[in-house]
């Protein structure tokens, strides 16, 4: 990725995801494991969508939750923006290609986030900027095989090209083959050391498609942490302004 | 009693193969009050004779009595007490402290006799006018004259009391006026306090006023004369 | 007693080499007592660079924040009561702290630079009055307690491409998770020598960062200051002995490397000794050695008349030791005076000599010497054995002289 983009993935499905399942349903006699790994990955290309989502950010020491409203196009392009807490209300990270950018409310001010902070915790949560930024072209970067396929659970093994520029040493991925839905996906890092792991669940039907509702993040290292992502309302047939995912129009909103 | 007496006395030195008796089996015998001269060409062992009696060479056979005393059985440490207290020395070359004056130079062996200080000037002070040196007492021995020197050389043999005065050519480097002048108050000293003296020379001037020559040669005595 | 007026007459008899000879200890003994006090005060000035700065002598925080700070992991802001009695004497002073990431940033649109920095929020009495922060500003001025203040590592400010004056934004996470974020105000850029804390640092006022960070009342460290420096590890025992809830660490445990170097400090003084020790005694030996020689002659006369060898070893280790002890007297007096004067009034050389970081601290390039007990009498000690070692050959060379030989040198 290498990361996952999450935060994406939860706002997605697609014309393109249809496709991509389908290609995927034709081999379902005789998984594909970069098939269905690219099924999970890019279920949200070329698409624009429109939602909403509560974080729950649990820590050590504290808890919250985040009301989020989100826009996206493509892989490209992400708008986020906190209604709640209002004290926080309107503070914006809007993503286009590999910048990131935070509009501040509170202060009115906007800064940019530097490429040597993609590692960083975005907005105190267990994700990072650069979940936001990567594109996944899993199946170029990673040597995928299905190493066990236990009724329709198919558990599938990235491992990276011996050139490629990744950051994981090894992903693992759980997949729901029958219904096509990502079940556990969990990172390690080059010493084979599981870094954090993301756990999906309640699958519902949006339009056509199965989506899981709810995304749970837990660093390996403080097991009693976790950030977790629940989608309120998602929709895929909208039309976004052209100048959305502009610097412009983040004061704006 | 003998102040000193030798017994067969030899003292050999080796000189690379060959042997040079210095002092060849010496019997003398010194009585106290006496007032001697070990007379004898250049050579002839007058130093090492001198040496041997006072303890500051050790004899190659034959024996040594001082008062007494067998100094051939005594340690090195021994000797130096038996120099301090039995024998005065008087070199040639004064060989007076160069640091201490005239007055420290005679206080300097009561010091080291262990004589309580206020015995010293009482002791000192006497001999000093006895020897012609009243005056000069604060003077360092570099601002005094050769005679001067050996005169204060006397004072400090003779102020511990020893018994016996060694002198090893002790005018030697005076002229011939302050050489009797010296030998004369050494005998009247000889003459007055029952002082012993042995000295050395081979000054005719001074011979004459010994009253025992005792000739070497070679190491023997070859005469013994005792005036009347 | 006569011993003694020989001994001390001797000295002035040749008036000149007995000048030039303690002239030579003279000098070695001052310069030994200056290297010394040199040597300690570049200690104290390490201990000093490293602590005065940063950590302060003890660094007080909640046990294990000193190995791996979080910024949950906070004290009371009061600390005076949580400190033994006995201790608070030792005390000259406390700088509590409070610690924390955050990005800073400057200027908009694409001019935005953002820089990710460790922001300390001090409390500016407490460190003008004890610690060196505001001797280190460049720019501008220290805070001064108002609000929206900070203060710019001089790397900081160029990677942001911030001025004195400038608005930085401050974005962050507080201690309850929520969004910290302000406008601060340029006030000062400081430079500390070290180059990669400057690049990554700021300060600014406690009062804010406690309201930023949503930590009202707390602080992550109280820096404490000792009147003296040396005493740090046991004040820090009876601190951890005393409260649990908090935890000491000195300086020694902060800067292992100056601990280190104190430790070897005793045998780095002594090495240095020998070496004064060896050269001077190479100096002063051949003289005074000679000396003795011209008059082994009036030595065997003095043995002739009847002064025990033993007596004369003394009168020449008697010689010899009024010489050192005399010479090292004096140098010891010049030396300390140096070492005194540099204390109050040590040179700057910072004009001439860059300043190098090293272990935690730096190395100014000042003149100052730190006086002590050690470093004075240390190398009187050493003239006095010189003064022994000197009378030792001559005295070897008196046992075995015989003096009929000596006296047949006339
Ligand atoms: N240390 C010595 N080693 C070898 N031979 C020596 C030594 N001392 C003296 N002699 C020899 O012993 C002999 C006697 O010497 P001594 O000095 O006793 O003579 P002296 O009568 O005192 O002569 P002078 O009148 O010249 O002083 C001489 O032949 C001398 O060369
Ligand atoms: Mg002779």
């Amino acid at each position: 990725m290498p990361k996952y983009a999450v935060l994406i993935m939860l706002l997605m499905s697609s014309v393109l995801w249809a496709e991509e399942l389908a290609t995927a349903s034709v081999s379902i006699a005789r998984p594909d494991a970069i098939a269905l790994v690219r099924a999970v990955e890019t279920q949200y290309q070329g698409d624009c969508s429109h939602g909403k989502m509560r974080m729950l950010i649990k820590t050590r020491s504290w808890t919250r939750t985040l009301e989020i409203e989100m826009w996206s196009e493509g892989r490209d392009k992400l708008l986020t923006r906190i209604l709640a807490p209002v004290k926080e209300r309107g503070t914006c990270t809007l993503k286009v290609d590999n910048d990131i950018w935070n509009y501040i409310a509170r202060i009115d001010r906007m800064i940019k986030i530097p490429s040597s902070l993609m590692g960083d915790s975005w907005m105190g949560s267990h994700l990072t900027n650069d979940d936001l930024v990567k594109e996944n072209k899993i199946d170029q970067l990673y040597q995928l095989s299905i190493a066990e396929q236990n009724g329709d659970i198919a558990t599938i093994v990235g491992i990276p090209f011996p050139d490629a520029a990744v950051v994981w040493g090894k992903i693992v991925y759980q997949i729901d083959t029958a219904r096509l839905v990502p079940i556990l996906i969990e990172y390690f890092d080059e010493e084979g050391e599981k870094v954090r792991s993301m756990v999906f669940s309640e699958v519902k039907q949006v339009g056509e498609r199965l989506l899981p509702m709810l995304a749970r993040i837990v660093p390996a290292d403080k097991p009693e942490e976790y950030t977790e992502m629940l989608y309120q309302e998602i929709d895929f047939s909208v039309e976004l302004p052209r100048d959305l995912f502009s610097i412009k129009s983040l004061r704006n909103r | 009693m003998d102040t000193v007496l030798t017994k067969e006395l030899s003292r050999i030195y080796q000189n690379g193969a060959a042997e040079v008796k210095a002092v060849d089996s010496v019997d003398l015998t010194i009585e106290s009050g006496e007032f001697a001269v070990l007379a004898g060409p250049s050579g002839s062992g007058k130093s090492t004779l001198l040496n041997l009696i006072g303890g500051l060479d050790r004899p190659t056979a034959g024996t040594v009595h001082l008062s007494g005393e067998l100094l051939n059985e005594k340690t090195d440490d021994e000797l130096t007490r038996a120099r301090l207290f039995k024998i005065g020395f008087i070199f040639q070359a004064y060989n007076l402290i160069p640091v201490l004056t005239a007055y420290e130079n005679v206080q300097f062996i009561l010091q080291i006799q262990g004589i309580p200080d206020s015995q010293h000037a009482d002791r000192i002070m006497p001999l000093l006018q006895e020897l012609g040196l009243d005056g000069l007492e604060h003077r360092r021995p570099s601002e005094l004259s050769g005679g001067q020197q050996q005169r204060v050389a006397v004072a400090r043999a003779i102020v511990g009391r020893p018994s016996i005065i060694l002198a090893d050519e002790p005018t030697a480097n005076l002229d011939s006026e302050s050489a009797v002048n010296l030998l004369n108050m050494m005998h009247r000293l000889n003459l007055e306090q029952k002082v012993t003296f042995l000295f050395s020379s081979h000054d005719q001037r001074v011979i004459d006023i010994a009253q025992r020559i005792i000739s070497l040669r070679d190491g023997k005595i070859c005469d013994d004369i005792r005036k009347n | 007693m006569v011993i003694w007026r020989i001994a001390w007459r001797n000295l002035w008899r040749n008036r000149r080499r007995t000048q030039l000879t303690m002239g030579a200890m003279i000098f070695a003994c001052a310069m030994l007592v200056f290297s010394l006090g040199y040597y300690d005060g570049f200690l104290w000035s390490l201990i000093n660079n490293a602590t005065e700065k940063e950590n302060g002598h003890i660094f007080l925080a909640r046990p294990g924040y000193y190995a791996n700070p979080v910024l949950e992991d906070t004290v009371s802001e009061n600390i005076s009561a949580q400190l033994p009695t006995a201790v608070k004497e030792q005390v000259k002073g406390v700088c509590p702290r409070l610690q924390a990431y955050a990005l800073l940033s400057c200027g908009t649109g694409q001019e935005n630079r953002t820089q990710p920095s460790q922001i300390v929020g001090v409390d500016f009495q407490a460190e003008l009055a004890n610690s060196k922060l505001a001797g280190d500003i460049v720019a501008g001025s220290f805070l001064s307690g108002q609000q929206r203040e900070i203060l710019l590592g001089q790397g900081l400010a160029r990677k942001i491409k911030a001025e004195l004056g400038s608005e930085i934004i401050f974005f962050s996470n507080a201690a309850d998770g929520s969004i910290a974020s302000e406008i601060l105000l340029v006030k000062g850029i400081f430079s500390s020598g070290d180059n990669l804390r400057d690049s990554a640092l700021a300060f600014m006022n406690i009062v804010d960062a406690q309201q930023l960070l949503a930590l009202e009342g707390r602080v992550h460290s109280h820096r404490l200051f000792l009147h003296n420096p040396m005493q740090a590890r046991e004040v820090a025992e009876q601190i951890n002995d005393h409260q649990k809830a908090i935890e000491a660490t000195p300086w020694q445990t902060m800067f292992p490397q100056i601990a280190d170097i104190l430790q070897i400090w005793f045998a780095i003084q002594l090495f240095t000794v020998a070496i004064y020790y060896a050269a001077m005694a190479l100096i002063t030996f051949n003289t005074m050695y000679m000396a003795f020689l011209e008059r082994m002659q009036e030595f065997a006369v003095m043995q002739a008349i009847g002064l025990t060898r033993r007596r004369l070893a003394r009168l020449i280790l008697l010689e010899s030791l009024i010489l050192a002890t005399v010479s090292g007297l004096i140098g010891m007096m010049l030396g300390a005076s140096l070492n005194i004067v540099l204390f109050y009034y040590p040179i700057d050389l910072s004009r001439w000599l860059e300043s190098i970081s090293w272990g935690g601290s730096s190395i100014q390039p000042v003149l100052f010497c730190v006086p002590s007990l050690l470093s004075n009498l240390l190398p009187l000690l050493a003239m006095i054995l010189l003064g022994f070692a000197v009378a030792a050959l001559p005295i070897w060379r008196l046992y075995r002289l015989k003096p009929v030989e000596a006296l047949r040198e006339v």
